[in-house]
């Protein structure tokens, strides 16, 4: 059920060119073929059901109100073997080391990098998400991105790099969690003998890294709270998946108060002190007396809280410093500024618009470039030139003349494929990769991670509202390997 | 825990209870107007919806949702009444409405969005359970369902509720969030068995024995009734057995028993007001003479209900607004010493 051939221009996950099954998919491979089209469609009806009875949705905005969509996720899963794994394990803790490096040496520490040239000053300045009310306050280790997804593709020739970073919120580690959940009971079969990494401990170790940044005065049994903006954000499900996997509290802004520079939550049985929150309302939101004074989601009073040294938030405030599309582009410098290292996982070639020369450059050849704004996420605001109209391009040609700043310029990356099921067989699609990292004690990246897959033929858009689907993803396991996961 | 999340639990309890409770006098009404002639069945129709005044009172919120609800919902069927609403619609709207406030379909869409705020508290069985419930219910094949196999649809819903006590007791950790949930269960439960007394009492007195065996199967009390007491019954013996029964779990007695324990169990010291006025009401129910109570059983049933109702505000005062915070200051801070 699931032959397919490699197509020149495309890196195709699953098959060498000429269209021979590479090793390690060839277990899978072989295990799909087997399937019968009314075995797929069970399968696919069956996986409906159980996440539609789990109440495993996401939220999308802009249509009808309320659509609440059952996850998508593809049968076909996609295998990374040990080796492969090995090494983007290493060029993510290298990134995100650099990261944490460079987002406290701007916040807490002398901003070494822009004193030595590296970073330009305005470049920090002009970035919407850096934030002025963060300047000086400390955060234990210097683990800024507590949780970082990096988002990873594969070019033609099957090279992987950096397409973005995401250091404030990164959604999706508890569809890596349900995917799993989801195939072990679908085709527990499919595993066969294969040593897939688990993914199950990621709430244990979130637990461990946000105790490691309490603040120290608290003693050794810090509380923890996972702070949400409520039951209508579409992450909601993941909020509640965490809070839930690490056993601690889901709260609300209204269920916190600051007194005298302290936050505690409203329980049952009065006020009672939190050490850690692990927010996942942006930054805007997050105190109406620094930030957006309309905001209801936030906790008044955190700010200085957070700054006198009595709770600690994770993600660090003013993180967009680091994940900015025009920052992204120095991040080759960062790591070899602050770890003296080449960068292991190379960054897709960018062009930064501030730049004339790279300006002019991009606005003559923008019907074959990528263009994004560098402070968004979710893949919104992105123009893909070869895909765009003539007045689509004409529209992002001034929106560039008018402020530079806001934008960045790629290559088209030519996403790699990978067979997912399209209605009656299985065809090739455009995949990326989303690997969660974790900072605390130190840097843990957890096996695999989230890949995305665009599910319209063609289509290199892999986000979840834009129509994207999921995969599960295996990461083999090597002799040195096994039982890692056992001991965390 | 969260004092949020203790109010989301506390009216998971009562909706769920009130979802189950309305299912089981839908069932025992529609049985009885089987055979009847339609004029007394409608009557009969009519009486179960006053037994239903939709008094649920709901958070804040909710108060708009509610009036617009509130509006059709009685009136309309005793108007509509007259111009011939059969009793199947009525009953079927009864249970399916959903924006009905105090439909079965209503209230089971209120304790899946409670549960859904405390999906990091409650075990995975128990909210997958109420999401299939739910989607069940509001499945657009469902009313036809229900006009076509009342019996069977209203047994399904029972059978549904039931498992998701199942799940409750079996499977969640017995700690102040199942505590809240007993709770609102209880509290609920005594108020929907004296209202129930309160409307079918006056059809006791022919002493028939139809009418008494409605009364007692709204709330499935009719076997539990034959194996309490074999003489013949009187209208008054059953008003007692539902109200100051001690073994019967539907029974006013046995209600406020079982929330006085919650209540114990959640107040951290001394007797908060919510655990005095359950203690009173109780007291008062169990040890006043049932003969001299039954002399004039309309008034102790609206005080009977009026205290119930008062207790659930206190809770709702004590452990959810909580007032009095505690001092900050007093707690430690110094490095090393938690507090």
């Amino acid at each position: 059920m699931a032959a397919m051939s490699a197509a020149p221009g495309f890196f195709d996950e699953a098959v060498y060119e000429g269209g021979r099954t590479r090793d390690h998919y060839r277990p899978v491979q072989e295990w799909f073929d087997r399937l019968t089209l009314e075995q797929v469609k069970a399968l696919e009806e069956q996986r409906n059901e159980s996440f539609r009875r789990q109440g495993i949705t996401f939220t999308v905005y802009g249509g009808d109100e309320g659509t609440e969509r059952t996850w998508p996720m593809d049968l076909f899963p996609r295998v990374i073997d040990a080796e492969e794994w090995a090494m983007l394990e290493r060029g993510l803790i290298q990134r995100v080391t650099a990261l944490n490096r460079f987002l406290d040496d701007i916040y807490a520490g002398e901003q070494a990098i822009v004193h030595d040239g590296i970073v330009p000053r305005r470049l920090i300045t002009s970035c919407t998400g850096f934030e002025r009310e963060a300047m000086n306050v400390a955060v234990p280790m210097g683990a800024r991105c507590l949780v970082a997804g990096i988002d990873l593709v594969r070019d033609g020739d099957g090279a992987y790099r950096v397409l973005e970073d995401n250091l404030r919120n990164p959604s999706g580690i508890s569809y890596v969690i349900e995917n799993r959940a989801a195939m072990t009971k679908l085709l527990p079969a499919a595993f066969s003998d294969l040593a897939v990494r688990s993914v199950d401990h990621y709430g244990r170790s979130l637990l461990r890294a946000l105790r490691s940044i309490a603040p120290p005065a608290c003693g050794d049994d810090p509380t923890v709270a996972v702070l949400t903006p409520g039951i209508f954000n579409s992450a909601y499900f993941e909020h509640a998946f965490l809070a839930r996997s690490m056993g601690v509290e889901l709260v609300e802004g209204r269920d916190l108060v600051v007194d005298d520079h302290m936050v505690a939550m409203r329980t049952t049985r009065g006020l009672e002190r939190v050490d850690v929150i692990y927010r996942r309302i942006d930054d805007a939101f997050l105190d109406p007396v620094v930030f957006n004074p309309q905001s209801t989601l936030g906790v008044p009073g955190l700010m200085a809280a957070a700054r006198a040294g009595t709770v600690s938030i994770a993600n660090s405030v003013g993180n967009g410093v680091g994940d900015d599309k025009a920052v992204y582009a120095y991040v080759p410098d960062m790591i070899r500024y602050y770890l003296g290292e080449e960068t292991i996982i190379p960054n897709a070639d960018t062009y930064l618009l501030w730049e004339e020369d790279q300006r002019a450059e991009v606005l003559e050849r923008i019907d074959q470039l990528v263009v994004k704004p560098v402070a968004e996420s979710g893949g919104y605001g992105i123009v893909i030139g070869p895909k765009a109209t003539d007045a689509e391009l004409a529209e992002a040609r001034q929106k560039i003349l008018d402020d530079p700043r806001n934008w960045i310029a790629q290559e088209v990356v030519n996403l790699s494929r990978l067979p997912a099921w399209a209605g009656d067989h299985f065809a090739p699609r455009h995949i990326d990769l989303r690997p969660f990292v974790l900072s605390g004690e130190q840097v843990e990246v957890i096996p695999g991670g989230l890949t995305r897959v665009a599910l319209r033929e063609g289509s290199l858009i892999v986000n979840s509202s834009q129509g994207g689907g999921s995969k599960d993803t295996w990461v083999l396991g090597s002799p040195d390997h096994s039982g890692a996961e056992a001991q965390s | 825990m969260l004092a949020r999340h203790a109010e989301d639990m506390f009216w998971a309890g009562r909706y769920l209870e009130r979802a189950e409770d309305t299912a089981r006098m839908v069932r025992a009404t529609l049985l009885s107007t089987v055979a009847e002639p339609p004029a007394q069945a409608i009557d009969r129709m009519q009486n179960l919806i006053s037994t239903l005044r939709l008094e649920v009172q709901a958070p804040a919120e909710d108060v708009e949702s509610m009036a617009e609800s509130l509006t059709p919902s009685p009136p309309m069927l005793r108007s509509e009444a007259g111009l011939g609403i059969d009793v199947q619609a009525a009953a079927t709207r009864l249970v399916v409405a959903p924006t009905m406030a105090g439909s079965v379909a209503f209230c089971i869409g209120r304790t899946r969005e409670n549960f859904r705020s405390l999906r990091d508290q409650i075990p995975s069985e128990l909210w997958e359970q109420i999401n299939e419930f739910h989607l069940r219910l509001r499945q657009e094949d469902f009313p036809a369902a229900m006009e076509q196999d009342p019996f069977q649809t209203l047994d399904f819903i029972r059978v549904s509720c039931q498992s998701l006590t199942g799940v409750i007791s079996s499977s969640m950790a017995q700690g102040e969030g199942y505590r809240f949930l007993v709770l609102g269960q209880m509290l609920e439960r005594a108020l929907m068995t004296c209202r129930l007394i309160s409307v079918r009492y006056p059809e006791h007195d022919g002493s028939s024995y139809d009418e008494m065996a409605l009364t007692l199967r709204s709330v499935s009390a009719l076997e539990a009734y034959q194996r309490a007491s074999q003489s013949s019954p009187l209208g008054s013996d059953v008003a007692r057995f539902l109200m100051v029964n001690d073994s019967f779990p539907r029974s006013v007695l046995y209600c406020l028993r079982l929330s006085e324990t919650q209540v114990e169990a959640l107040a951290s010291n001394g007797r908060p007001p919510p655990l005095q006025r359950l203690g009173q009401l109780r007291s008062e129910l169990e040890y006043t003479d049932f003969d001299t109570m039954v002399a004039d059983l309309p008034s102790h049933l609206s005080a009977l209900e009026a205290g119930v109702r008062n207790v659930a505000d206190l809770v709702s005062g004590h452990f959810f607004r909580n007032a009095e915070a505690f001092d900050l200051h007093s707690q430690a801070i110094t490095p090393g010493v938690s507090s």
